[in-house]
C-alpha cells in the first residue's frame, strides 16, 4: 500500500481552513471589493444628452404623501365610504366652494359627490342613456367634465351625448347640445362632438369641445356667446385671468391658439438632460399656489408649472419607460395609472383622478407650501 | 390482581387490537381505492405548447402559436392527430363537435373562418382590416367582437375617446353580418353565450392593471348592462344551464396577484360569492358533471366549485401527469416528463 493513501486530512486543519476561508468572504463582501454598486445617474451629470448613459429617472418629492381618498382599483358601482365606495373609470373632477369634490365617473355614466372626509354618494345618474328628470333617474353616457357653479349647480360635459347638462335641486336639465355634430345657437341648436372637459367662472360656461377642436363659451342659460379653434383635440380647460387650454398633442395654450409657455411636448419621452424634462401628455390643470397643477396620462404623474418650466411633484418617470400602476406613499414612490381630471382645494389638498386604477387620489402639498422641503438624493 | 381481572384486560386488549387492524385495513382500501385513477391513453406529441384547449364530442383541440413560424389549429383524437388550419396568426377558435370556426390572419388580411371539424369544406364568414376578436359559436350563429377604432390618434384616458367593442354575428350556414350593441370597453373580448334571450360578453380593458367588464346584452334591440367589472384580465364561462361564473382578485389579500375569488350569477340575476383563496390563474371549465377552476400552479390543481359552504376539493389526478384541459367526460394530460413546449399528450376519463 501506498503512503500516499494512508494520508488523512485533520479535522482540526480542515475546521481552521474552512474558518479562514467564510472570514476572506465576510471581508470581501463588508469591503465591497467585488460587488461596488454603480453610481446614481442623478449626482452623476446626466447632461450631455446620450453618450450611451441612460438619463436618470424623474421622480416626484418626498414632501408631498399622496393617498387613495376614494375607490379603489377594482372598479365597480358603490356609494360609501373611502374602502367602500367604487368606481369605473372617473374622469374630470371639480370642488365646490364647500370642499366637496363631485367626480365624472364615467363609464357608471354617473356624476358622483365626495364629501371632504371621502364620503361618497351618487348626485345624479342611473343607467347608460340620455334622459332629463328626477337626479336619479336621469341618464349619462359617458360624462367625462365637471364644473362646479357659483350658484349651486353642478355642470356636466355629457361626453357621449354630445351635450352639456345642468344638475341642481336633485334635476338633471339639458342645457346645450343635441345630435354629434358643429353648430352655434342656444339649447338644442347647439351640436358638439365629445365634449370631454368644462370649466367655469360663475357667469360663462367654458366646454372643451373636443372633436370639433374647440373651445365653446356658452352663458349659464345655454347660449354659445363665443369661442375659437383650437389646433388640436382640447381635453382640459382652465380659467385662470386667461383661459388656457389642455390638449395633449399640443401642450398648454393661451386664448387664441397661441402658446402660453414654453412647455412642450416631448414625444420620445424623457430626454437626457434633466434640465429639459416636460410634460409629454398633459390632459387636465388646476389652479396652483403660484402657478398651475397638471396631469400627465403618459407619464403618469402630477405636475407643477410655474414661469414655464414643469417640476413633477408625484409619480415616477423613466425614459422610455412607462411605470404605472397604483401605489400610495410620498410623491417620490407613488405610482398613479392613467390620470386625467385634477382640482386644488386652495389648501393642502390636491385630488386627481386615477382613471385606469378607478380611484380618486389625495396629495398633501402641505410640506411643499410650508417650504420644509428636502434636497432630493 | 385477580386472574379474572387479567383476562379483562386481555379481552380489551384484543378487541383494541382488532378495531385498530380493522381500521388499517379500511385506510389502506380507502388509499388505494383513490389511487387507483384511469390510466392515461396516449394521443401523440404536439409539436408546440397546445394553446386556448377545448375538448369536445370526443376530440380535442388547440391552436399552436410558434414564435417563429406560422400558427396552427390542431385535431386531436385517440386515433391520432391532424392539422386543420394554419394562419400567421390564429388567435381564437370555436367549436361545437359539428363545425370549427377561427379567426386567422394572412399578411394584413383579417378573416372569420368555418369548416367543418375535419376541416373539410373551409371558407371565410368574413374578412377585414381589424382583427376579429373572441369567435364563439353560438346557437347557430358565430359571434366575434370587432374594435372600433378610436375617434382620435392618442391615447387617453377618456373613455369616449378609446375604441369600443361592436358585437356582430353571421349566421353558421352563411348570411349577412349583423352588428349588435357597441360595448364601452378598449380592448378585447368574447360572446361568452346565450341564456333566455340574453347575449353574455366578456370585454377587457388593458391598461394597467386592466378590468373585465361583463354584459347582458339583448340582441334584439341591442340594449346592455353591465353585469360586473373587476380588475386585471379574468376568464369568465356561461354554463349549459345559463349560470354565469368569473374570477376576481381576492378581497382578503394585499396582492391580488397570488388568490382569486370566484362569483357565480344564477337565472335569478343573484350574484354569490362562492369561494376565496384559490390560487391565482386560471381557466374556467365546464364538464359534464362539474365547474371547475384550473389555477397556474405547476402543476395546476383544478378545483371543483360546488356550493357557498364547502372549500372546493382538487381533481384526483394520475402522478407523473399535468392536467391541460377538461372536457365533458375527458381530462388531456401531458406527461411531466416532456417539455411543455413539445408535450407528450394523453387523455384520461375524469372520475
Amino acid at each position: 500500500m501506498k503512503r500516499s493513501a494512508n494520508k488523512q486530512v485533520s479535522p482540526k486543519a480542515a475546521a481552521t481552513l474552512i474558518l479562514i476561508t467564510l472570514i476572506i468572504i465576510q471581508v470581501v463582501w463588508y469591503k465591497g471589493l467585488v460587488f461596488k454598486e454603480k453610481p446614481s445617474g442623478i449626482k452623476g451629470g446626466g447632461g450631455g444628452g446620450g453618450g450611451g448613459v441612460p438619463p436618470p429617472p424623474l421622480v416626484g418629492l418626498k414632501e408631498v404623501n399622496v393617498d387613495t381618498f376614494a375607490g379603489a382599483t377594482d372598479p365597480g358601482d358603490a356609494d360609501g365610504g373611502r374602502a367602500t365606495a367604487r368606481f369605473n373609470s372617473p374622469v374630470g373632477i371639480a370642488l365646490d366652494s364647500q370642499g366637496n369634490l363631485y367626480v365624472a365617473d364615467s363609464r357608471n355614466h354617473r356624476v358622483r359627490r365626495v364629501t371632504p372626509q371621502g364620503k361618497t354618494t351618487t348626485l345624479a345618474g342611473s343607467v347608460q342613456g340620455y334622459a332629463d328628470g328626477a337626479a336619479q333617474t336621469a341618464q349619462f353616457n359617458l360624462p367625462c367634465g365637471v364644473a362646479a357653479g357659483t350658484d349651486g349647480a353642478i355642470y356636466v360635459a355629457d361626453t357621449g351625448n354630445h351635450r352639456i347638462r345642468k344638475i341642481k335641486d336633485g334635476q338633471v336639465t339639458t342645457l346645450a347640445g343635441d345630435a354629434q355634430g358643429f353648430a352655434e345657437g342656444a339649447g338644442s341648436q347647439v351640436k358638439f362632438n365629445t365634449p370631454c372637459a368644462i370649466a367655469t367662472d360663475g357667469k360663462l360656461l367654458y366646454v372643451s369641445d373636443t372633436l370639433n377642436k374647440r373651445i365653446r363659451i356658452l352663458d349659464l342659460t345655454g347660449k354659445i356667446t363665443g369661442g375659437w379653434q383650437t389646433p388640436t383635440s382640447p381635453t382640459g380647460v382652465l380659467i385662470d385671468k386667461q383661459v388656457v387650454v389642455v390638449a395633449p398633442q399640443t401642450g398648454i395654450t393661451a386664448q387664441g391658439g397661441s402658446p402660453l409657455l414654453n412647455i412642450p411636448i416631448d414625444s420620445k419621452g424623457l430626454s437626457a438632460n434633466p434640465a429639459d424634462y416636460v410634460i409629454h401628455s398633459p390632459v387636465a390643470l388646476c389652479k396652483a399656489p403660484e402657478g398651475w397643477f397638471a396631469t400627465d396620462s403618459i407619464h403618469h404623474g402630477v405636475f407643477f408649472i410655474k414661469g414655464g418650466k414643469a417640476e413633477l411633484i408625484a409619480g415616477q418617470c423613466k425614459p422610455k419607460e412607462v411605470i404605472d400602476g397604483w401605489r400610495d406613499g410620498d410623491g417620490h414612490h407613488a405610482n398613479f395609472g392613467s390620470l386625467s381630471g385634477i382640482a386644488w382645494d386652495g389648501k393642502t389638498r390636491v385630488y386627481v383622478s386615477d382613471t385606469s386604477d378607478n380611484c380618486i387620489r389625495i396629495l398633501d402639498i402641505n410640506q411643499v407650501l410650508t417650504g420644509r422641503r428636502e434636497t432630493l438624493p | 390482581m385477580s386472574s379474572a381481572r387479567r383476562k379483562n384486560i386481555g379481552k380489551v386488549n384484543w378487541l383494541l387490537l382488532a378495531v385498530l387492524a380493522g381500521g388499517a385495513l379500511a385506510s389502506l382500501f380507502f388509499v388505494g381505492s383513490r389511487n387507483t385513477l384511469p390510466t392515461p391513453v396516449s394521443i401523440g406529441q404536439a409539436k408546440d405548447e397546445p394553446l386556448s384547449i377545448h375538448g369536445v364530442g370526443g376530440a380535442w383541440y388547440w391552436r399552436e402559436q410558434p414564435l417563429k413560424g406560422k400558427g396552427r389549429l390542431i385535431r386531436a383524437t385517440i386515433a391520432g392527430m391532424k392539422e386543420i388550419a394554419t394562419a400567421d396568426a390564429l388567435p381564437s377558435f370555436d367549436t361545437d363537435g359539428k363545425t370549427l370556426v377561427w379567426t386567422a390572419r394572412q399578411g394584413a388580411e383579417w378573416s372569420v373562418m368555418s369548416a367543418n371539424v375535419e376541416g373539410g369544406g373551409g371558407h371565410a364568414v368574413w374578412s377585414g382590416k381589424e382583427e376579429p376578436r373572441g369567435v364563439k359559436m353560438i346557437q347557430e350563429r358565430i359571434y366575434w367582437l370587432l374594435r372600433t377604432p378610436a375617434p382620435i390618434d392618442i391615447a387617453l384616458p377618456f373613455p369616449p375617446l378609446q375604441s369600443s367593442l361592436q358585437i356582430v354575428s353571421v349566421p353558421i350556414g352563411g348570411g349577412a353580418l349583423e352588428a349588435s350593441a357597441r360595448l364601452p370597453e378598449a380592448d378585447d373580448g368574447e360572446a361568452l353565450g346565450i341564456s333566455e334571450g340574453s347575449l353574455y360578453v366578456r370585454a377587457v380593458r388593458m391598461s394597467s392593471p386592466g378590468a373585465t367588464s361583463l354584459y347582458r346584452v339583448n340582441t334584439q334591440n341591442r340594449t346592455f348592462t353591465r353585469i360586473t367589472s373587476v380588475a386585471r384580465h379574468l376568464p369568465a364561462l356561461l354554463t349549459r344551464n345559463g349560470t354565469l361564473y368569473w374570477l376576481a382578485p381576492s378581497k382578503e389579500t394585499d396582492s391580488p396577484q397570488i388568490a382569486m375569488q370566484v362569483f357565480r350569477m344564477g337565472a335569478s340575476g343573484t350574484i354569490e360569492p362562492l369561494t376565496d383563496w384559490l390560487p391565482a390563474g386560471g381557466a374556467l371549465y365546464e364538464t359534464a358533471n362539474d365547474v371547475l377552476y384550473a389555477d397556474r400552479e405547476m402543476p395546476p390543481s383544478f378545483w371543483r366549485l360546488g356550493s357557498q359552504d364547502v372549500f372546493p376539493t382538487t381533481l384526483p389526478l394520475p402522478k407523473d401527469f399535468t392536467a391541460l384541459a377538461l372536457g365533458d367526460t375527458t381530462a388531456l394530460v401531458m406527461s411531466a416528463s416532456t417539455p411543455r413546449s413539445k408535450p407528450a399528450l394523453y387523455q384520461i376519463p375524469l372520475q
